[in-house]
């Protein structure tokens, strides 16, 4: 073999290195990705699914005070739910880029990281009804940001309708 | 010799490489497709999740359904149905006093990683009507040491005298377990006047003003143990503009007071004059509606006044030691009171007359028997309130009357398995001398004088025939999955 040879070949076999490793660290970056918005899409699911139950057979939601509005949005909500046949007090609230839960008069525990701070001035919306007084719906809107590049955003929403509002408000005097 | 072995060293590198590349592109690719399955698994888990709460729903409204077609006959077995999404069981159990309990079960998907099934547990009750202990559509005025337990609400005035109380639910001189009505007193469109030594434990909420521009009038040593609001139905209080009504006056308030006038009261709280605060508004009462299907078989005894007079009064005396059942009664009226003295109450009863008063002015009711029991006594008549103001009940007079020894509890504290609900939403309700009794009153007018004590009973909350519907959703609960027959709901 001669030194053009030589160089020719080490040449080539350097290019074809660096586009495996490049192929390669892409897919794996790739990989990585995928994982961490899934692992992600898992924790908004579990968020979502177990407020929107307690929501659904909510007895009492956090009200809305200004008498001329119909739809007021908070980054935090307050409600009571039957937890294991007990009426309990619950309370979700965003700060920062955690959502913490808190259950009766227990600590705050955090339930979800990675929310996106530009949306949890709006992550609840509770909305009046006509015909019953006080709120009737609360709409959850889950913005979370993965942390793994590149930047995306994961957005979950859930319209919950309050299962128990209406029995309780319509009829009585 | 030599190209021979170079060429054969070249050859297993290639192979070598190609396997190793192959297999760290498998690995990737095993590991993106593992990836992509989860998703793809997770959505579809999720998509039979949301799905199984409708199967589910769809179960309890088949039960509703079946319910209504049966007019409250349940299912002895459990019940199964399909919708597109998925399979529903269902089972109905029925409760006390038309309360029913249906559990439900969806599922969705096939057997395995994205089949989802939720369990509902709802339950069918009157809908819920009566709140107040006191509910008057015009006035409620009390007169000497009346008790009262609970809330008392009044469309336009409510007159708490000398001695009365109106207390919350939970304090020791009320029932033990009682839990509604924290003895708030709402006048929605005129004042609440609250004569010496008489209480509020709760809050006062006036929404108009009597003669002399008090909303809240306290004599001496009257107390508000809440907080005491001066309201106007005036929007912006447009009707007084330079605060002369709308005031607060005399005895002590412990919580805040709030009013568009003046406050007088010793004042625990903080004291907010010169605003202007909606009043309540005005409350209707709960109609009622008569279907012999809503009560137990063999137990409806239905009389057309005059002519069955004769033989609802030989009825009501055959039984006047051992009175249950329900008693529908049309026509009649004035002539024709309803005549109930002397009667003692073993079991659950409902008299209902469209036309006629109903009695009670001389020999009293009472209950017997270790039996929880709950009395509706309803009567439609007519009559204004001025004459059975006067008169303290009697027939004719009022639309129902009870004077002496109406009794269902021996103390008001000591509890009593007999609840009371007495609704007349066209004429006055009368109380005179020594009434005591756990329940509800709900009438046009109300009169309560001398030694008078009246617990709200929650039994009375819901009361099948009134309402605007018979039977409503009143719970709903999502419990952890399990089958339909599972008695608790976590």
């Amino acid at each position: 073999m001669t030194i053009i040879e030589l160089v020719i070949t080490s040449a080539l076999l350097l290019i074809v290195l660096l586009t495996v490793f490049n192929a390669l660290d892409s897919v794996s970056g790739v990989q990585a990705y995928q994982a961490d918005r899934t692992k992600n899409l898992d924790d908004m699911r579990n968020v979502l699914n177990k407020m929107t139950r307690e929501i659904r057979q909510a007895t009492a939601v956090e009200e809305i005070t200004d008498p001329t509005a119909t739809t007021v949005t908070s980054s935090s909500l307050t409600y009571t739910t039957a937890i294991n046949g007990t009426a309990t007090s619950i309370t979700y609230a965003a700060s920062g880029t955690s959502l913490t839960r808190k259950v009766g008069t227990a600590a705050a525990f955090t339930v979800l990281q990675n929310l996106n701070p530009g949306a949890t001035a709006t992550l609840f919306t509770r909305t009046r009804a006509t015909d019953v007084t006080g709120v009737q719906w609360v709409e959850i809107d889950l913005s979370v940001n993965p942390a793994r590049r590149p930047t995306t955003t994961l957005e979950l929403k859930s319209e919950v309708n309050l299962r128990n509002r209406t029995a309780s408000l319509t009829g009585a005097s | 010799m030599n190209r021979l072995i170079r060429h054969r060293d070249e050859q297993g590198v290639a192979l070598v490489t190609a396997i190793m590349v192959g297999f760290i592109a498998t690995l990737f690719i095993s590991s993106m497709m593992y990836v992509a399955f989860h998703n793809q698994t997770s959505s579809a888990k999720n998509r039979s999740w949301g799905q199984a709460l409708h199967v589910a729903e769809s179960g309890v409204h088949q039960a509703i359904a079946y319910l209504q077609n049966s007019s409250g006959v349940v299912p002895a077995t459990t019940q199964t149905g399909t919708t597109e999404e998925g399979t529903y069981q269902y089972r109905v159990v029925a409760q006390a006093r038309n309360h029913y309990q249906i559990d439900a079960v969806g599922t969705v998907g096939t057997a395995g990683a994205t089949q989802a099934t939720r369990r509902l547990r709802v339950t069918m009750a009157p809908p819920i009507s009566f709140k107040y202990a006191l509910f008057s559509l015009s006035d409620v005025t009390t007169k000497n040491n009346n008790v009262v337990c609970g809330d008392i609400w009044a469309n336009t005035y409510v007159e708490v005298y000398n001695g009365d109380s109106v207390l919350s639910s939970t304090n020791p001189s009320c029932p033990a377990g009682g839990t509604l009505g924290s003895g708030n007193v709402a006048a929605a469109t005129s004042y609440i006047s609250m004569s010496n030594n008489s209480t509020v434990e709760g809050d006062a909420w006036s929404g108009g003003y009597d003669s002399s521009g008090y909303g809240i009038s306290m004599s001496n040593g009257a107390t508000v143990g809440g907080n005491a609001k001066a309201s106007s139905s005036t929007p912006s209080c447009a009707d007084d503009p330079s605060h002369a009504k709308y005031k607060i006056g005399g005895g002590s308030i412990a919580g805040t007071a709030t009013a568009w006038g003046t406050i007088a009261s010793s004042v625990t709280g903080t004291k907010t004059t010169n605003t202007c605060t909606a009043a309540p508004g005005t409350k209707t009462i709960p109609p009622f509606t008569f279907n012999t299907g809503n009560y137990p078989a063999g137990t409806v005894h239905q009389y057309a006044f005059p002519t069955d007079y004769a033989a609802f009064n030989t009825y009501i005396a055959a039984n006047k030691s051992n009175l249950s059942g329900t008693f529908y009664i049309t026509g009649g009226g004035a002539s024709y009171p309803v005549d109930l003295n002397g009667t003692t109450v073993s079991g659950d009863l409902t008299v209902y007359a469209d036309t006629s008063p109903i009695d009670m002015t001389s020999g009293g009711m009472g209950s017997t028997g270790a039996t929880d029991k709950v009395i509706v006594l309803a009567s439609l008549y007519a009559a204004p309130a001025s004459s059975c103001t006067t008169t303290g009940g009697n027939p004719s007079d009022c639309a129902i009357g009870f004077k002496n020894n109406f009794s269902m509890t021996s103390s008001l504290s000591g509890g009593s398995n007999t609840a009371v609900l007495l609704y007349a939403p066209n004429g006055p309700v009368a109380f005179k001398n020594n009434t005591d009794f756990h329940g509800a009153v709900y009438a046009n007018n109300i009169q309560v004088k001398n030694n008078m004590n009246v617990a709200y009973d929650s039994r009375l909350e819901q009361i099948v025939g009134f309402g605007t519907a018979t039977l409503d959703i009143t719970d709903w609960q999502e419990c952890d999955p399990g089958a339909v027959t599972t008695s608790s709901c976590g």
